[in-house]
């Protein structure tokens, strides 16, 4: 059989053997608990906790502000001590809630009622996944509930699961698929619901088949309605990118600045899924996400289950500490996370992973001009050429950039991976993209 | 022999002839479909100085000089020409011109790389604005200077340099004060100050000094001594109290009030008010 793939794309390292057999264990609760109102894209929710309250664990303390926004829980129970600027994933000064630990815990460790949820309308599915403050959890941390309201107009035919999980390092989605191939598939019908479809997919790299055959042998063994197939995808980063991952099951092209809507698709992480299946069965909002801690200088690597507002340097002291002084943390995979300048940042919604790179494995060096070999137009994706794109941005042609489809780029890092001369072509791309958004507003 | 004569008779009959039809054409047109044309135009492009670097506010030079000509337009708004082509302008345009300000790029922040401290090692793109784009830039102080010269690049007129720490300076004399580098600073470190005044603010760190301090040793402590230093100079003024007050914990010269007397400057124990006094320039 013929691998479904998409054009362009690169091999990185894998390095996933550090934490692939790594089963999910529970990080404790760290003592004071640091949540960023802004965990996801849009405008950040509004605190409507006041200092001194105390909180139980779940309840809502940020009210999601506007349409593109998203609800803030509590992770844990206790008192809220001070609510102030703190640095952030998102920007460097946030507001957070602090919550200082204590009391007793009403949902965890306990085992929860499941709800029948077949008789629920999909009105009140999307409301019990928009409750539950659900965002994008492969990363991008896009409010769910918008993305599962695509407009009326747009017909949507197919729901597609992300599990590529394409990123090297990171193995909590494959883990998550091997251990909860139920609660993903449950939640994959809740979802085909609430889109009022019935054909899914569930698109896996190859370099999961323990993950491909969990969630295989769960479809062969049930009766459902609806059509869900696995589909094993060919190892190559970004497979998981949404318009590659459509192309590649599908074979639909997303046109130049559309959507996946616009090709009759919407696409979700697995562990959005999951926390939608949690939030619709269990009623349970996100308050607590998987994560992969790994690097080669933690001792304790693997995958773990961390309350969302515990700092890097409360999962750092969990994980046994680190052999060594890194060189870079990384929230996120290494090709689309993002570095982080201080252990102080709380994990969010959107951290996937932490990685700790050595101060060996990182390479800081000034770039050297374009030599014209072509390597970043063979790699990307999106079927750009990086390379022009960027001696214009470099001399400041924006003239010449705007025609060049820079809002295409999927800031896969394809191009900055594969340059000889170590060029950050990416991130050029950002700053015109930024640049040119500002140009259009004024 | 006439074989080989006969080509190049017809081609030079044919060129001729078509060289005649096409001249017939192209003069008829001329006259046909003249356009009227201002003459002013052209000596008015001709006076301004040619540099098309917007500083008017209009695409170019030749853009600034026909939207003269339409007229509703002030006529002193070429800052790089300044007050020698201004009344070049007037005279041909016949009318009387307002007064320009001659005004000068400065630079606010005096944190070079070996005053400021870094929180991490950054290798993108040498651009100050995509510095910015990182986690609001490498350096603990989130106000100064990146040193990745958005400013120089931006200067249509060579006036710009980066030090070896990583500060822009500004020539005096070449520059012309269009604000390109005003506009290119992510950080809004440089704005235009009328060139009358020699003194002038070096820091934008509106922090508390002990914040201040972990990132910089050259920033301002907002120590209220310029302010003394000034309310002394305007003692036997009634009207005025002083010119430089300490706003957010930064010392700001209101340049309406200032007499450029530079005695802020003696008392600043950080060194953050500059005084250059300079000879007089012409312009």
């Amino acid at each position: 059989m013929a691998f479904n793939t998409f054009i362009g794309g690169i091999h990185p390292p894998e390095n996933k053997h550090l934490t692939e057999d790594k089963a999910f264990s529970n990080l404790s609760i760290p003592q004071l608990c640091y949540i960023p109102m802004q965990q996801h894209v849009g405008k950040p929710a509004n605190p409507i906790v006041e200092v001194g309250d105390t909180v139980r664990e779940g309840q809502l303390i940020g009210l999601s502000d506007g349409y593109i926004s998203a609800n803030v829980h509590a992770s844990v129970p206790g008192k809220v001590v001070e609510i102030g600027r703190y640095p952030t994933l998102y920007s460097k000064e946030g507001v957070c809630v602090v919550i200082e630990a204590q009391g007793a815990f009403s949902t965890s460790g306990k085992i929860l009622d499941e709800e029948q949820w077949e008789s629920l309308t999909a009105l009140d599915l999307i409301n019990r996944v928009a409750e539950a403050g659900i965002v994008g959890l492969g990363g991008a941390a896009f409010p769910t509930h918008v993305k599962l309201q695509p407009p009326r107009k747009r017909q949507i035919d197919t729901l597609i699961v992300n599990g590529s999980e394409c990123e090297p390092y990171l193995t909590v989605d494959d883990m998550l698929m091997q251990t909860h191939p139920s609660e993903i598939i449950e939640g994959v019908r809740v979802a085909l619901k609430i889109l009022g479809i019935t054909q899914a997919f569930i698109g896996i790299e190859k370099n999961k088949p323990k993950a491909i055959q969990a969630l295989e042998e769960r479809l062969t063994a049930i009766s459902i309605p609806e059509k869900i197939t696995v589909a094993p995808l060919k190892v190559k980063y970004p497979q998981g990118a949404e318009k590659q991952l459509i192309h590649s099951i599908l074979k639909r092209n997303v046109p130049s600045g559309g959507l996946p809507m616009d090709v009759h698709v919407v696409v979700q992480n697995v562990g959005t899924i999951f926390a939608i299946r949690e939030a619709v069965v269990l009623r349970k909002p996100l308050f607590e996400r998987f994560i992969t801690v790994t690097g080669e200088i933690v001792k304790k690597p693997g995958n773990y289950k961390a309350r969302l507002g515990t700092r890097i340097s409360d999962v750092i002291e969990e994980c046994g500490g680190l052999t060594e002084k890194p060189g870079k943390i990384i929230m996120g995979g290494p090709m689309c996370g993002i570095a982080v300048d201080t252990i102080e940042i709380p994990v969010v919604k959107g951290t996937s992973g932490l990685l700790f790179l050595k101060n060996e494995e990182i390479q800081v060096s000034q770039y050297r001009p374009c030599i014209r070999c072509g390597r970043c137009v063979a790699v990307c994706p999106a079927g750009l050429m990086p390379f022009e794109l960027v001696n214009a941005i470099e001399k400041g042609r924006y003239d010449l950039v705007e025609p060049s489809n820079p809002f295409d780029c999927i800031m896969c890092g394809s191009c900055a991976y594969c340059c000889p001369s170590k060029r950050p072509l990416n991130h050029f791309i950002r700053m015109a993209q930024e640049k040119l958004h500002k140009k259009h507003k004024q | 022999m006439i074989d080989a004569v006969f080509p190049s008779v017809a081609s030079i009959v044919s060129i001729t002839v078509l060289g005649a039809v096409f001249g017939i054409l192209l003069s008829y047109a001329k006259i046909k479909l003249h356009v009227e044309r201002d003459e002013r135009l052209g000596y008015i492009i001709e006076a301004l100085p040619g540099a098309n670097c917007g500083a008017c506010g209009f695409p170019g030079c030749s853009g600034y000089a026909m939207k003269i000509l339409e007229g509703s337009i002030p006529l002193n708004l070429c800052m790089v020409g300044g007050s020698e082509t201004v009344e070049k302008i007037s005279r041909i345009m016949g009318i009387e011109s307002g007064v320009i300000r001659s005004k000068k790029a400065r630079v606010h922040c005096q944190g070079g790389s070996d005053v400021t401290k870094f929180r991490f090692t950054y290798d993108g793109p040498l651009s100050c604005y995509a510095a910015k784009q990182i986690r609001d830039g490498f350096k603990v102080c989130r106000y100064g200077c990146l040193g990745l010269g958005d400013c120089e690049k931006s200067c249509p007129f060579d006036a710009i340099h980066m030090n070896d720490r990583g500060l822009p300076v500004i020539d005096r004399d070449t520059c012309t004060g269009c604000g390109n580098c005003v506009a290119a600073c992510p950080r809004n470190i440089i704005s235009l100050v009328n060139s009358e005044f020699d003194v002038h603010v070096i820091c934008r760190n509106t922090e508390k000094a002990p914040m201040m301090k972990k990132g910089c040793t050259v920033g301002c402590i907002a120590c209220n001594r310029c302010v003394k230093a000034c309310k002394e100079v305007f003692a036997d003024n009634p009207d005025i109290e002083t010119a430089i007050t300490v706003v957010n914990f930064l010392a700001d010269i209101d340049y309406t009030k200032c007499i450029n007397c530079g005695k802020c400057a003696e008392v600043c124990p950080q060194k953050v008010i500059e005084f250059k006094k300079k000879p007089v320039m012409a312009g």
